[in-house]
């Protein structure tokens, strides 16, 4: 019996580079001495999602979406989504550049830093709901809007395709720097609910085939990723929640079959490591990541990652340092208190 | 010495700082945002991601490369540098990228990550008394008993002010068009050295110092007077930006801009919390952690005296449209950074 096709393939990537690139940041690759020093490899490119518009890849998915659904419907009045986070401000302002209205379902519960930015500076319609009817809420809306579409934060293929082009540049940038056909030989890709690291391992299976090795980096604390890829099905999370709270959510039904097909290895670090490895970036890089950028970092720097991709054979690694919105206050204190 | 300081120099300093372990040629940023707010398309110079966390690297390469090619007698008696920190573990780096024996004195106050900062490059590190005075006596010290370094000036040095004069070579060729540059001000060697590379490309760029409040630069240019009164010679500012703490202009960026008009004549002039708004735009836009002097130039910018200024220059004929703003450096303890925009958002939060 045949697996069902995967949700999305190379060329849907190839043409949200194509289709996205007018809209968004071709953002750096960075390096550092002390963390290249660190990680005992040649190179070590750190590509900087946190500069992307509105601070996270998410804004490529969105964008992505945006324009595919504008492309079938010419008048499409909306967007609908439910979340509190990266995709809400990145789906607003994307919506919101091309001339449509998104219209963002956020828990009650969500941080006033968050609603304000949503709201306020991109301009979205916001409905405050408890965090367990945020679906129904999002229906009510998609009904109340004939013709509104419903962009998933990670499982729509749309969004899938568009957070896929930050390996396209990576890619290219990796020849920019290390020379004409070369390749990086491990990407450290984090993972949440999965729309990162499928869109990019499908972009770099793509170009690179399997010459590039594929590491996702997750937080112990909600491992439904690493446990969904070692049992072979989806499996979810408890109610625990990380500091990296972009990645507090699970591996979905289009997510998983495509990680399941071309990760190699999915890695889990505690939430010390996190905020340490997240310092250390702030500290030496002075770029601002949020912790679930720390969690790539933490990987990277890991006595397993080490001992199972070797220096002498790994010389060259990308990670992927995903966003930058945090909370520079509350997330300065959890540090403070590290052994 | 008496060489002509122009933009060739600058040019000449350009071709032996970027050498495997040197400097490196830094990004410019952008902000949508940031540039609806001030009403002008601004472009962040990111000094704060130069090696070493600051611009001073670039001086720093500069001069030690010099000493490097004075012969192996010479050079081998290494190279002394007094700084609040960021010269110094410049002054560190480079002696580590040209193998030279490296002594560094700091003042006791100095931040422990900036400490760290000097030691982690190789140097031997040396504490004094938080006075001009104390640095310079204990900086002669320590060349004696090296039997004979160079001292390497955090700012009154034609090589370092040559060096640092490459961010305006950088930033000529990054963003074709510029009317002005706003760039920090302290002991004036980073501004003087931008001014002769910008103007000398451009006479028509504007070079606009931004400067903690308490420093009365403008009044020292327009009185002539480069240390304004009596006691504010050895004097350091009260100020969060504990980079940019010394009060006079040193000597020869004062020479040159005499002799060259290299600054405008208005100065910004910026609070502690204007600084801290920034630091708090710095890291929520522009994603990036800097010390309270990396922000000041973007106070400025966002500054009313700035859009006062900018509407004299237009009513004058000469816009201002694309603007420049240097960020400095990025070396601050991060409890410290946190406190600010603590304060920041309290202060915010109690206006609304």
């Amino acid at each position: 019996m045949a697996a069902p096709p995967l949700c999305l393939s190379f060329p849907d990537v190839e043409a949200a580079y194509g289709r996205i690139s007018p809209h968004v940041h071709r953002t750096p690759v960075l390096t550092n001495s002390h963390l290249v020093s660190l990680s005992s490899r040649s190179n070590v490119l750190f590509k900087c999602e946190a500069f992307q518009r509105t601070g996270s890849f998410k804004f490529r998915g969105a964008t992505n979406a945006v324009l595919c659904a504008k492309e079938a419907c010419p008048e499409l009045p909306a967007v609908v989504t439910h979340s509190s986070g990266n995709h809400a401000q990145a789906l607003a302002l994307a919506a919101g550049m091309q001339g449509v209205k998104a219209h963002i379902v956020m828990p009650d519960t969500a941080p006033r830093t968050k609603l304000e930015a949503v709201r306020d500076t991109y301009k979205a319609a916001v409905t405050l709901v408890p965090a367990s009817e945020r679906q129904s809420a999002a229906d009510k809306k998609l009904a109340e809007i004939p013709g509104s579409e419903f962009v998933h934060p990670s499982e729509d293929p749309r969004v899938i395709a568009g957070q896929g082009t930050v390996c396209m540049e990576l890619m290219e940038q990796t020849e920019e720097q290390l020379g004409a056909g070369s390749k990086l030989d491990v990407v450290i890709i984090p993972v949440g609910g999965g729309g990162l690291a499928s869109g990019n391992s499908v972009a770099l299976r793509g170009k690179w085939g399997r010459d590039v090795k594929i590491v996702l980096a997750e937080p112990a604390i909600v491992d439904d990723a690493k446990r969904s890829f070692d049992a072979g099905e989806l499996v979810k999370n408890g109610p625990e929640k990380s500091v990296g709270d972009g990645l507090n959510t699970q591996l979905g039904p289009n997510t998983f079959p495509v990680i399941k097909a071309n990760v190699d290895d999915i890695y889990t670090v505690t939430e010390d490591d996190i905020l340490r490895n997240t310092r250390l970036v702030w500290e030496r890089m002075k770029v601002l990541i949020e912790p679930s950028a720390g969690v790539g970092v933490a990987v990277l720097l890991s006595d397993a990652f080490k001992a199972k991709y070797p220096p002498a054979q790994f010389p060259n690694v990308g990670v992927i340092l995903c966003g930058g919105n945090v909370d520079v206050v509350d997330v300065a204190a959890k540090m403070a208190k590290l052994p | 010495m008496d060489l002509p300081m122009d933009l060739s120099t600058v040019q000449a300093a350009a071709s032996r700082i970027y050498v495997p372990g040197g400097c490196v040629k830094t990004p410019v940023h952008t902000s949508s945002l940031i540039s609806a707010a001030a009403g002008v398309s601004a472009f962040f110079k990111c000094e704060h991601l130069q090696r070493t966390g600051s611009f001073k690297f670039r001086g720093a390469m500069s001069a030690v490369s010099e000493v490097a090619l004075l012969g192996p007698e010479t050079s081998a008696k290494g190279v002394v540098a007094q700084s609040s920190g960021n010269h110094g573990a410049a002054v560190s780096a480079a002696a580590e990228a040209f193998g030279l024996p490296c002594t560094v004195v700091v003042p006791s106050t100095t931040p422990a990550a900036k400490q760290d900062n000097v030691t982690r490059y190789g140097a031997t590190l040396v504490l004094c008394e938080p006075t001009q005075k104390a640095r310079v006596d204990a900086a002669a010290r320590e060349a004696g008993r090296m039997g004979g370094a160079a001292l390497v000036h955090p700012y009154n040095d034609d090589p370092v002010i040559a060096g640092q004069g490459t961010i305006g070579l950088e930033l000529m060729e990054q963003v074709p068009g510029l009317d002005a540059i706003l760039v920090p001000v302290s002991g004036g060697g980073m501004i003087t050295g931008i001014a002769l590379a910008a103007k000398g490309l451009d006479p028509g760029v504007r070079v606009i110092a931004v400067e903690p409040e308490g420093k009365r630069l403008q009044e020292a240019l327009e009185t002539g007077r480069r240390v304004v009164d009596e006691g504010t010679g050895g004097r350091m500012l009260d100020t969060i930006c504990d980079a940019i703490r010394t009060q006079p202009l040193g000597p020869r960026a004062w020479e040159l801009n005499l002799e060259k008009k290299l600054l405008h004549p208005e100065v910004l002039s910026i609070s502690d919390d204007e600084v801290r708004a920034a630091m708090c735009l710095t890291m929520s836009e522009l994603k990036q952690s800097v010390e309270p002097a990396g922000a000041i130039a973007l106070a400025g910018l966002l500054s009313p005296a700035f859009r006062e200024l900018r509407a004299r220059e237009e009513s004058g004929g000469r816009p201002i449209r694309k603007v420049a703003v240097v960020i400095c450096g990025g070396n601050a303890d991060l409890g410290v950074v946190a406190g600010h925009i603590q304060k920041h958002q309290e202060a915010a939060g109690k206006g609304s």
